[in-house]
């Protein structure tokens, strides 16, 4: 709407390349810059009134997907999926890994990861074992905004410890101030063992469960349950990944 | 090229016209409605689309909802401030609640239409708002008198915008406001020490103080806002205001028994303050008046001798004053500077100095009040710190034009005073020195600033105003008298330097070779004929792609500018009225759009609007009646018209456009009246010997073109540049003292014409006269 072609195309006229090269031309001009312009009404009053909009107004946006729908569970060996079975340490996920080169500034990352576990076996290690997750900026893990931080508090317990259960998605975001220069960004997860401070507490586990387990025989002794240092994924169970993204918008 | 009885005189190129009767054959008559393409040639004029296009809200997609473009239309404008586009008109609206409104509109690319900024109803409109703030009345002009239209002038902090008749205001796109000061503050009120003891003998202060009456020689600064650093901590120190005497010692009261064993006296001192607005454009207002001088009497440092205090360092004698009612300033103002004396009776320094709010740091602060609601500044500020120097202001006069030039904001033809022409501060464009005034002589029209200076053009002469060789100020020198100016919107410089305007009914140019009338050959067709009483609206635009000036000016009697004349860095003219422009401007972004606020035939009436020229718009944007551009030969053979020729046939040297035909005319014997030849049919603007690739709306793009008729089998498709072709004319014009061809049409180019014709002499087989 807000460019004029010099010439359009009519029944009749001569096609001239350079005629309809100007016709384009304030197209393709005006996708080259950005300016208010290029605002819509809603998201112009969001600029300040001293925002400089040659410098100030200035974002760049990846966008990485495994699928943008849920993953249909049943079908364990869908394209994409990954299983998360070491206990530990910080797994990379696939995909959500990006590496670019920014002028600098305010590093805005969203996630969305939809995790399962293997359709039977969810209810008895819900309570054995949780999924963290978290965004890596340069190899480092941004525990403020990852979901099991353990920052025990008056959040809920999800975000203290992780996720459990047997579906579920978990939806992530940072915000970080980086220099110029080259950047990693990645999603990361993590399983790690259930911490147990005393049998019944509140929160800690669920008491049910673990009887369940132990009854049944399924898990074979208690001290499987809690030795953080065990490694063995069939005593925790794994998780599986289904449909993720990940969101980079770069503002300077 | 000449041969014996036929005459093939070409013209290979003409871009330019000359309408006079002698003119030579290497001009056009007339050019009319043609645009000068990179490749030399002419090409019909294309467009005008609208800038903003007609609405199709809530009509279902039928009738599209005009937006109004009322008379009258007094000015466009539009500047890029900090990376924001600005887009400003001046026009009778229609505005959703309001209804029918003058105002200077502002464009958002964001939102759906126009929104008033200023109007006509006293009020000024706040920019993200678009609600009524009533502040001044900046509009007594609201009819269509001949005036110089709306002027804008846009300098780094924001547009300008002088409506003809009104008070200035400036925008930046977000906020506007009131063009400087046209008022100054009120004077603050001062608050200091009082004797405890009135002149009447009347004792005076606090209930306190008056249960516990002092002598009031002794004591004599007790009274009234009375802060001194005697009753402070030590760790307090003492106050900063006051001159003091320290080789004053041991001088002793008889009647209290009392006596200065340490020394020092506070003399008597007096201090006024004045107060200055500052507004968000970083202008200032003149300063206030003075307010009343807070005064301080001398006193001793004194102790009583048979009290147990200390005798104190005389500093304890300073003391603090306050200032108050510091009235706060009109819509727009951000901060106030407040100014004072120093000790008026000690410090032999005249002038008014800027305070500042922290006593710390911060001399050089911006202003000493950042705001606009305290009332009240407490003032501990000793003299010696006092280095900013007030800026003394004059109030911003109602004026009629601006310019900016060697980083100041230039204003002439003021109410009081059309001759005077003078400057702001630099970075302080809305704000005038004291005094700083120039003079002319003979009532402004317009400024204009050049490499060389700024050229000052009066109704009488044309000078340049440059920069005092003496270092401070400006000096002027005349270039040319009777070379005045009509319009102020009609001055304009061409990419080579040359700066054009419109003259008492001729056209004068400022050149290296200094001011020279141009354009003595349309004065039949345009310049004779202009509307003087409507002449200061013409308005002028270099557009930056064709490097053409065009001014458009009202002729035959009309109101509203009806031509446009167009000269390019060649110095060869032409003329167009796709648009009757009331205004015009150049985008100052990358599109570098040329803007006219004017009427275009729509379906056969004259419809307002914004008008991108040149441009043919989008598919859905409203399409004006295409224009016909024509050229007409001068007057061939006129050089020789004393002996008969027959015209024998007329070619014209085209570029393929489009599959139609242009209109041929012949005239002969200087008269443009019948024709005695025309064809309309026969001069195609394609080649029709040759493949031309057409474009059409059937399913295949090229409709065809691009295929072999016969068979159906595709040809390669390539890209072909539109090629010049030849037409020949036939035509049978006998035994004429002088030919004139015409051709006209919409959408054609034109690269060349040619003639040819037989000399109707005999050679020398005429027999002689008597000889029968």
């Amino acid at each position: 709407m807000w460019w004029f072609p010099e010439r359009l195309p009519k029944s009749g006229t001569v096609v001239d390349p350079v005629d309809y090269s100007a016709g384009y031309l304030p197209a393709a001009e005006e996708l080259g810059r950005l300016d208010e312009t290029n605002f819509n009404s809603a998201l112009q009053a969001e600029l300040d009134a001293g925002a400089d909009l040659a410098e100030d107004v200035w974002l760049r946006w990846k966008l990485l997907a495994v699928n943008y729908e849920w993953d249909d569970i049943r079908s364990v060996a869908a394209a994409g999926r990954q299983t998360v079975g070491a206990v530990g340490s910080w797994v990379p996920v696939d995909t959500l890994d990006y590496s670019f080169a920014g002028r600098g500034g305010i590093l805005d990352v969203h996630t969305t990861i939809q995790c399962w576990r293997l359709p039977g076996v969810g209810d008895a290690y819900r309570s054995v074992a949780y999924l963290q997750s978290g965004i890596e900026i340069d190899g480092t893990v941004v525990m403020e905004g990852a979901l099991g931080d353990f920052d025990v508090g008056d959040e809920g317990q999800a975000m203290e410890v992780g996720r459990t259960g047997l579906v579920w998605r978990d939806a992530l975001n940072v915000a970080m101030p980086v220099a110029p220069g080259h950047h990693r960004v990645r999603a990361v997860v993590r399983l790690i063992p259930k911490v147990l401070t005393y049998f019944g507490e509140t929160g800690g586990y669920d008491a049910f469960s673990l009887n369940t387990l132990v009854d049944t025989g399924f898990l074979g002794t208690l001290d499987a349950i809690f030795d953080p240092m065990d490694p063995a994924p069939d005593a925790y169970g794994s998780v599986f990944l289904g449909s993720r993204e990940m969101l980079i918008i770069e503002k300077t | 090229m000449w041969d014996h009885h036929t005459l093939h005189q070409r013209t290979g190129t003409i871009p330019g016209a000359n309408g006079r009767l002698g003119a030579t054959e290497e001009y056009a008559g007339r050019l009319h409605n043609f645009v000068l393409t990179d490749e030399g040639t002419l090409r019909s004029v294309v467009g005008p689309c609208e800038y903003h296009p007609r609405s199709y809200a809530n009509t279902g997609g039928s009738v599209p909802l005009a937006t109004v473009y009322g008379d009258p239309l007094l000015g466009v404008h539009h500047a890029v401030i900090g990376g924001r586009s600005i887009l400003l008109a001046h026009y009778q609206g229609d505005y959703p609640v309001i209804g029918d409104l003058l105002s200077v509109w502002q464009h958002k690319p964001w939102s759906p239409g126009w929104t008033p900024v200023i109007t006509d109803n006293l009020s000024l409109h706040e920019l993200s708002e678009g609600t009524g703030v009533n502040v001044y009345a900046p509009f007594e002009d609201d009819e269509d008198r001949p005036a110089f239209r709306t002027q804008f002038v846009t300098t780094p902090r924001g547009v300008v915008i002088i409506p003809q008749g009104g008070r200035a205001c400036m925008t930046d796109g977000v906020a506007i406001y009131p063009f400087g000061y046209d008022r100054a503050p009120a004077p603050p009120q001062a608050h200091g020490p009082a004797p405890t003891k009135s002149a009447t003998g009347v004792w005076v202060g606090t209930a306190d103080e008056l249960a516990t009456p002092r002598d009031a020689a002794d004591f004599p600064n007790d009274g009234g806002y009375s802060h001194d650093g005697r009753a402070w901590e030590e760790i307090w120190g003492t106050c900063r205001l006051g001159s003091l005497r320290d080789d004053v010692l041991d001088v002793e009261s008889g009647g209290s028994r009392k006596s200065n064993p340490l020394g020092g006296v506070l003399l008597s001192g007096e201090w006024r303050a004045a107060l200055q607005w500052e507004n968000y454009f970083g202008d200032l207002s003149p300063l206030s008046g003075l307010s009343q001088p807070v005064t301080f009497r001398k006193e001793d440092n004194l102790v009583q001798e048979k009290s147990k205090d200390e005798p104190e360092s005389s500093a304890k004698l300073r003391m603090q004053v306050a200032w108050s009612h510091l009235q706060a300033g009109p819509l727009g103002t951000t901060g106030r500077v407040l100014a004072r004396t120093k000790d008026l009776l000690n410090s032999g320094m005249p002038g008014l100095w800027q305070l500042f709010n922290n006593a710390a740091a911060g001399s050089f602060t911006r202003v000493t009040l950042p705001d606009n609601v305290v009332s009240v500044f407490p003032d501990n500020l000793p003299d010696s710190w006092l280095v900013l120097p007030a800026v003394k202001v004059d109030p911003m006069p109602r004026f009629r034009l601006g310019e900016m030039y060697d980083g100041c904001f230039w204003l002439a033809r003021t109410e009081d005073e059309p001759n005077m022409y003078r400057p702001s501060l630099p970075g302080r464009y809305g704000t005038l020195p004291e005094g700083q005034k120039y003079y002319a002589d003979a009532p402004v029209v317009a400024m204009h600033a050049i490499a060389e200076g700024m050229l000052l053009l009066t109704e009488q002469s044309v000078s340049l105003v440059f920069p005092s060789q003496g270092g401070e100020g400006y000096q002027t020198r005349t270039l040319r008298s009777g070379a005045g100016c009509v319009s102020p919107d009609s001055v304009a410089t061409l990419p080579s330097g040359i700066t054009l305007w419109l003259g008492q009914n001729k056209w004068f140019a400022y050149t290296s070779q200094g001011v020279v009338e141009v354009n003595q050959e349309y004065k039949e067709e345009v310049t004779g004929r202009i509307t003087r009483a409507r002449q200061q609206q013409a308005v002028a635009a270099v557009d930056p792609r064709t490097g053409e000036y065009r001014c458009w000016v009202p002729i035959n009697g009309s109101t509203t500018n009806n031509v446009c004349m167009i000269c390019d860095d060649a110095g060869l003219w032409r003329t167009r009225d796709d648009v009757h422009a009331a205004a015009v401007c150049v985008t100052q972004d990358s599109r570098q759009l040329m803007l006219a606020l004017g009427s275009a035939l729509v379906g056969g009436t004259r419809r307002n609007s914004l008008w991108v020229l040149d441009r043919e718009g989008g598919a859905d944007a409203v399409r004006p009646d295409l224009v016909t551009a024509v050229v007409e030969t001068v007057w061939l053979r006129n050089a020789r018209a004393q002996r008969h020729g027959t015209g024998v046939q007329f070619s014209v040297w085209l570029r393929e456009t489009r599959d139609g035909e242009v209109t041929f005319e012949a005239f002969r014997d200087g008269r443009r009246h019948p024709a005695v030849a025309t064809s309309t049919t026969t001069v195609a603007t394609r080649a029709t010997d040759a493949w031309t690739p057409l474009w059409d709306d059937a399913d295949n793009v090229l409709a065809g073109t691009h295929r072999e008729a016969e068979y159906g089998t595709y040809l390669e498709n390539y890209w072909a540049r539109r090629r010049p072709f030849w037409r020949r004319e036939d035509v049978f014009v006998p035994s004429a003292e002088t030919l004139r061809f015409r051709v006209s049409g919409t959408d054609w180019e034109l690269a060349g014409m040619a003639y040819s014709e037989n000399d109707s002499h005999k050679g020398g087989n005429a027999l002689g006269a008597g000889e029968t």
